[in-house]
Formats: C-alpha cells, structure tokens, sequence
C-alpha cells in the first residue's frame, strides 16, 4: 500500500469515525446493548441462586439444630426462620420456593430410634423450582445424617476438582462471554451503520466516484469502525473485571482476542451496511441474527455439553472460537475441544472471509453504475 | 336531567373517532408495508427464548460418565440411583473411556464407584465414591456437588436401613400440577413481544411523522393532538394484541400455554390487551419525546429487555433478592407476567384488580406522556 492508498484508507476512517461520534444514540445503543447483556445474565445467574426458604423451628432440641444447620449447608436454600402461620401465609402470597417445619418431639423420635418426619410445602411453580427443592431437602437430610451419625450411611462421595483455585462465580462466568458480545454489538453496529448511512444520504455515490481503489475505502470503513468502537469494548471489559471480578489471566490473549473479534465483526459489519444499505435494517438484524446465535456459541457451559445439534451449529460460528479464547484469556479455562491456536487462526480466517464479504458487497454496489466507473476511468 | 351530549357535541366525537381511525389505518399500513419490523419484532423475544431454553438446559442436565468398577450388587444399585436421579445425562463407560470423555470436554464429570464396593458394603465397612469434576463455573459445579450425594442419599433411603438414626422428609405441593420450564418461560417472552412490538409499531409511527416532517401537516388538522395520539396508540395496540395473541394461540396448539376454559381464555385476551396498550402508549411517548427512528429501536431493544427482565422474565421475580423484588414493583411488566400467568397456568383471579389497575394507569400516563410531547413540539 502506497501513501496515496494510505492516505485514502485514513481519510475514509477519519471521516466515517467523525460522523459517528455526532450520532450520540448510535454510541449509546453500542455502549449499553452489552451492558444490557452483562445485567440480563446476571439475573439469569441470581435467579438460577439460593431458594427462598421459611423454616418453622418446632423443636429446639440438638438434632433439629442439626438439621437446620444441614439445610443451610445444602447449597440450596437462602433459608429464614418463621413461626408457622408466618411460614403458611408467606407461600399462599408466593414468596417462598418451600416451607419447612421440623415438628415438636424430633429430637426424642430421633433419640427414641422413631422415625421422625420432616414436613416440607414446596410451592411448585414449575418443574424446575420443585426439583431444586426436592433436591436441596434431600441433600440436607444426607448432611444430617453425615452429622447426627457419621458412618450410618455407608457411602459418602469425594471430590477432585480440575481447577483447584475454585470455581468462578456464575456471574464471572457469564461475564467473560459478554466481553464477546459487547464486541460482535460494537463492530456491527458502528460499521454497518457507517455502511449504511452512505447510501441513506446518498453520498456513496461520491465516494465511488473518487479515485481510490475499492478495497481502500473497505479498510479505511474497517479501521474507522474499529477505532470508534474501542472505547465502548474498553468500558464494557473494565465494567467485568471490576463488578464481574473477572481479572485476566492471560492478559495479552484477552485483549488480542477482543481486537480480532473486533476486526472481523466490523468487517462483517461493512459487509451487512453494503447490503442493507438501511440503518434500521442493520439495527435489526445485529439484534435478531448474530444476537441469538451467540446463545449458542457456549456462553451458559463448555459447547461440548450441549445436544450434538447445538454443537454443530455453534461450531461453525466463528465466535464460538472467540468465547473459547476469552474464557482461557480471562480466567484460563479450558472449554474448547480444538486447541487454543486452532481457535485463534479459525477466529483468523472468519476475518480474511468476512473482509473478503465486504470487498464483495462493495463492488456488487459499484457494478450497479457501470457507467460512472467507466465515466471516472477515463477520466482518469 | 339528560346527560347526554348534544347533537353538535356528537357530531365533533363522531368526527373525532373518525379521525382517530383514519390515524391509525394509515399507520397499520405503513407498518404492514415494512416486513423488517415484523421480523426484529419476533425475533428479539426469540433470542430470548433461546436464552431461557440454552440456560435452563445448560444449568440443568449436565453431561456425565460413570464408570461403576463394583461388579457387585451395590455398584450397579448405585449406578442405578445416579440415573434415576434425574440430575445428569448419564453415559455407563469404562475408566480409559471416561477418562477420554473428560479430557475431552464432552463430560463435565466422571464419577468412579470403585472396585469392591459390594464387598466393604458386606462387610459393613464404608465406601467412597470418586468423583472428578471440571470446576470452571459454580453453577454446573454445584450442580453435580448436590446430585451425586442426593443419589447416594436416594440409594440408602430406599433400602429401608436400620440405624440409629431414621429421619425422612414428607413432602406436600402448594398445586395440583407442576409446569414445565420450557413452558413457564413461554409466557414473559409474550410479555417481551408484546412490549418490543408496542414500542416499535407505535413509536416509530411517532418519530416517522418527525421525520419526514408530516408532524405539521397532522397538527395543522382540526382536531385535538390527543385525538392523533389515540390513533396512534390505537395502531400499535392492534397490532401489538394481535401478534401477542398469535404467539399465545401457536404456544395453545402446541400444549404450552393453553389457558383453562373460556373464562382463561377471556382472562389471557383482557391481560394482553391492557399490556399492549401500556407498551404503545410508551411507543408513543418515546416516539414523540425522541423524534427520530433511532430512540425508538433503542427502547425496543435496550428499555424493553430491561423492563423483561426486572419483572422476573428469566425466573420468578419473587423469589430474588428483596432489592430486585422492590424495583420491580415499579415495572408494570411484573403485573402483566403475574396476570397471564395466573390466567393460563392457576385458572386463579389472585391479584387480578391489581394487575389490571397497573397496567391501565400505566398506559394513561404513557398516553399523557406522548401528549404532552406532541403538545411541547406544537407550542414551539
């Protein structure tokens, strides 16, 4: 590239990041979709959290301490205690997921060798809330079993874990994908909206008119669209390693794999505006096609957990190879089944192909006025 | 006295309503004539679907292999408890095999009941069942931690033991009939198109008429702006209860959400309705207070998701934390989820002139919002 062909790509990218920063709703929208995003997972992860419990304590006696103990320690319940007709109008009103009331006279059934009987109302709103609390309330009885007579369940379970510096925060986890997504949204929208809005006002027709090469006005809409979505994709990857906690491991990999994310969805993002040539039509399908395929691309678990079905479509997105190379970036997990370099250079390819898509749609645009190309040929 | 108006009054409401109609014909046809915001309008709630059906599946089942090395009776009764569980989808391996698996990434865990089990059982000594567990997210680690101890507990209750010690759990449930996750989610995602579509439709026939400045032309017409503003609120209504009530009726066919009798069916209509007209009249508000198309795809995408996802559209708002619970009192998308579900899943009124008091003041101080707008832009 020479320094007129540089001076043209810097020309197209300064100009196109100019008029984006006059259109304040376009930065907003790119700044808080993410954002967006990043809440919306985390009332997934707090919904998905603790049941709300009421625990009617009847007998005070050691073993029913013991049990209530045992319930707190099932990893299942955010328990409160409550006489019984608190406990009975609080799940007529739906506040609590189950009420549990440990009887009078469990201790001396239980020190009688009698069987004694936990009552427990689940409010079973749906099939998954039921089987939480079935499941908790269990637990807790193995735990007090455990611990009002070790050794009388003849089994016990022991743990290995891979990762021995503990398990990341649901939330945490969650967050590391939407450092990807906030990147997809940024790059999409900025230079799909660049893309666009030269046809919208018709000044498309001068830029194809001028005398530079196609591919320079392509690059220099890529370099533009990147350079303005910087600052969104820096505050949201601040926002997760602050509130998320969400430290990067691996700090050079985190931010390379974000500008190459980024790279290749702005240039999918030129491609899409070339196309569309609607910013409103952009809007939409960033929101209704990449959005919900990234759902598929392993953010809630490893892609390899998921139904064969699932796994082949989000193999062949290529930001299921970002979200991999994020989550190892970040916290150096191992979710991918290819190798991290694989994932880079397929993360690689989806950029040459999606540039490629752009130069694509920028010439079917150009060839729609044979007659000015050739007009400017001549002339020059 | 006779409270009726007059003829010349009835003739000014006749010409009112006629223009109202007139208002909203030409917007139903405008947004007809656009298949793109019929689209974005679908699909934003299906990401969301997609959201809740991934999520749920991916905190729900997790892969697993067990490899039971006991070639005794215990071992298999155990394998056996694992897999009615319920908890994991289950894959019976050899070590090499499983080892393989995890490796792998295609399972989240290998549990080991280790060679013989039966035989220290026999002899009444203890076993200890092995289990390696890829940690990286607390949710699916958790998970396996609860269900694997919940097996071993399900495992010894069922053989009737005779210790020290004989606590069990008698469980009552608050309704007849447990709902489906899947089936559950359905309902705030019709909430979420409901609201999506009343935003849209209604709005951008607001910030269309600022736009191609017809705005003058509208408020040059000899009647009141409240009477525009009622057709428009009226156009994204219609269209907004009609697509909402196609999405209910497809989830009817399909088993999903199929209110109980005529009464449920009324119910579910009255519930949609009253939500449609909240999201057009803050269509029209945003429409009128933003201008421009860009406001309004941004409310559709951004406030629309928020207010989904404050009113419990990822779980049940009642059971997070109380912060959330208290912002959502403020979401009038909280009433209409609770109302629609009451209406198609309990057959119950509770809360029904609540919900319904909500949602109608709501979509008032939208309309007086949208009013007022319109009122500021003719007095400049």
């Amino acid at each position: 590239m020479n320094g007129r062909a540089l001076r043209a790509v810097w020309a197209v990218a300064a100009k196109d990041a100019r008029v984006a920063l006059t259109e304040r709703m376009s930065l907003l929208q790119a700044l808080t979709l993410p954002l967006n995003y990043l809440i919306m997972m985390s009332l997934f992860a707090l919904a998905g959290g603790h049941d709300p419990a009421a625990l009617v304590m009847a007998d005070h006696g050691s073993y029913a301490r013991q049990f209530a103990s045992s319930m707190a320690g099932a990893r299942t319940f955010s328990i409160t205690d409550a006489s019984a007709q608190e406990a009975a109008a609080r799940i007529r009103a739906g506040n609590l997921v189950a009420a549990v009331t440990i009887p009078p006279g469990f201790d001396t059934d239980i020190r009688d060798h009698q069987a004694a009987t936990v009552r427990v109302v689940v409010n079973n709103l749906n099939q998954d809330l039921t089987d939480d609390a079935e499941r908790g309330m269990r637990l807790a009885l193995d735990q007090f079993y455990q611990s009002a007579a070790p050794g009388q369940v003849p089994v016990s379970v022991s743990f290995q874990d891979q990762y021995p510096g503990g398990d990341t925060g649901y939330i945490s986890f969650l967050s590391m994908s939407v450092v990807v997504i906030s990147v997809l949204v940024a790059g999409l929208l900025s230079a799909g909206n660049a893309a666009a809005r030269e046809y919208e006002e018709r000044t498309m027709r001068g830029l194809l008119l001028a005398p530079v090469r196609l591919r320079h006005i392509l690059v220099g809409r890529i370099l533009g669209s990147f350079l303005i979505s910087l600052p969104s994709v820096a505050i949201v990857m601040a926002v997760v390693a602050l509130l998320a906690g969400d430290r990067p491991q691996h700090p050079v990999a985190a931010a390379g794999t974000a500008l190459l994310t980024l790279a290749g969805s702005c240039a999918a993002g030129a491609a899409l505006g070339a196309l569309a040539r609607d910013r409103s039509v952009v809007a939409v399908i960033t929101r209704a096609l990449p959005v919900p395929l990234f759902f598929l691309t392993g953010v809630f678990a490893p892609l390899s957990y998921f139904p064969p079905a699932v796994q082949w479509m989000g193999g062949l997105l290529p930001v299921h190879y970002a979200v991999v190379l994020t989550q190892w970036g970040f916290r150096g997990l191992m979710t991918g089944t290819v190798p991290l370099a694989a994932d880079a250079a397929i993360l690689t390819a989806a950029f040459a192909a999606f540039a490629a898509a752009g130069a694509v749609a920028l010439r079917w645009t150009a060839r729609i006025r044979p007659a000015r190309r050739r007009a400017v040929s001549r002339g020059r | 006295m006779d409270a009726r108006p007059g003829p010349a009054r009835r003739r000014i409401l006749a010409r009112w309503a006629l223009a109202a109609l007139a208002v909203a014909a030409k917007d139903l046809r405008v947004h007809l004539s656009r298949p793109w915001q019929a689209i974005g309008i679908l699909l934003v709630p299906l990401s969301y679907t997609l959201v809740a059906l991934l999520g749920s599946q991916a905190v729900g089942a997790s892969p697993v292999a067990v490899v039971n090395a006991d070639h005794g009776p215990a071992g298999a009764q155990i394998t056996g408890a694992i897999i009615s569980a319920g908890v994991f989808r289950l894959t019976e391996t050899s070590p090499a095999q499983a080892s393989r698996l995890y490796q792998d990434q295609q399972v989240a865990a290998v549990i080991t009941i280790p060679p013989g089990t039966s035989a220290l059982l026999a002899r009444h000594r203890h076993a200890v069942i092995d289990v390696r567990l890829h940690n990286m997210d607390a949710d699916l680690a958790d998970d396996i931690r609860r269900g694997v101890p919940d097996a071993v507990i399900g495992w010894y209750l069922a053989r009737q033991p005779r210790g020290p010690v004989r606590a069990v759990i008698s469980e009552t449930e608050l309704r007849p009939q447990d709902v489906p996750l899947y089936e559950y989610s359905v309902l705030p995602v019709i909430v979420l198109v409901i609201t999506v579509s009343g935003i849209l439709v209604a709005g951008m026939a607001a910030a269309r008429e600022y736009e191609s400045k017809t705005i003058r032309g509208l408020l040059l017409a000899p009647v009141p702006a409240g009477v525009i503003i009622a057709g428009k609120m009226a156009a994204g209504w219609a269209a907004t209860t009609v697509t909402a009530l196609i999405v209910l009726t497809a989830g009817a066919v399909l088993g999903w959400t199929r209110p109980d009798g005529l009464a449920g069916w009324a119910d579910s209509v009255a519930a949609i309705a009253l939500a449609s007209l909240f999201a057009a009249g803050l269509g029209i508000a945003i429409g009128c207070w933003g201008r421009r198309a860009q406001p309004v795809s941004v409310g559709a995408t951004i406030l629309a998701v928020e207010l989904f996802a404050l009113s419990g559209g990822l779980g049940v708002i009642f059971f997070e934390p109380p912060w959330l619970q208290a912002v959502a009192r403020f979401d009038p998308l909280t009433y209409a989820v609770h109302a629609l579900q009451q209406a198609v899943f309990y057959s119950s009124t509770t809360g029904w002139a609540r919900d319904a008091a909500v949602r109608a003041l709501s979509a008032v101080a939208a309309a007086v919002a949208g009013t007022l707008a319109m009122r500021r832009r003719l007095a400049r």
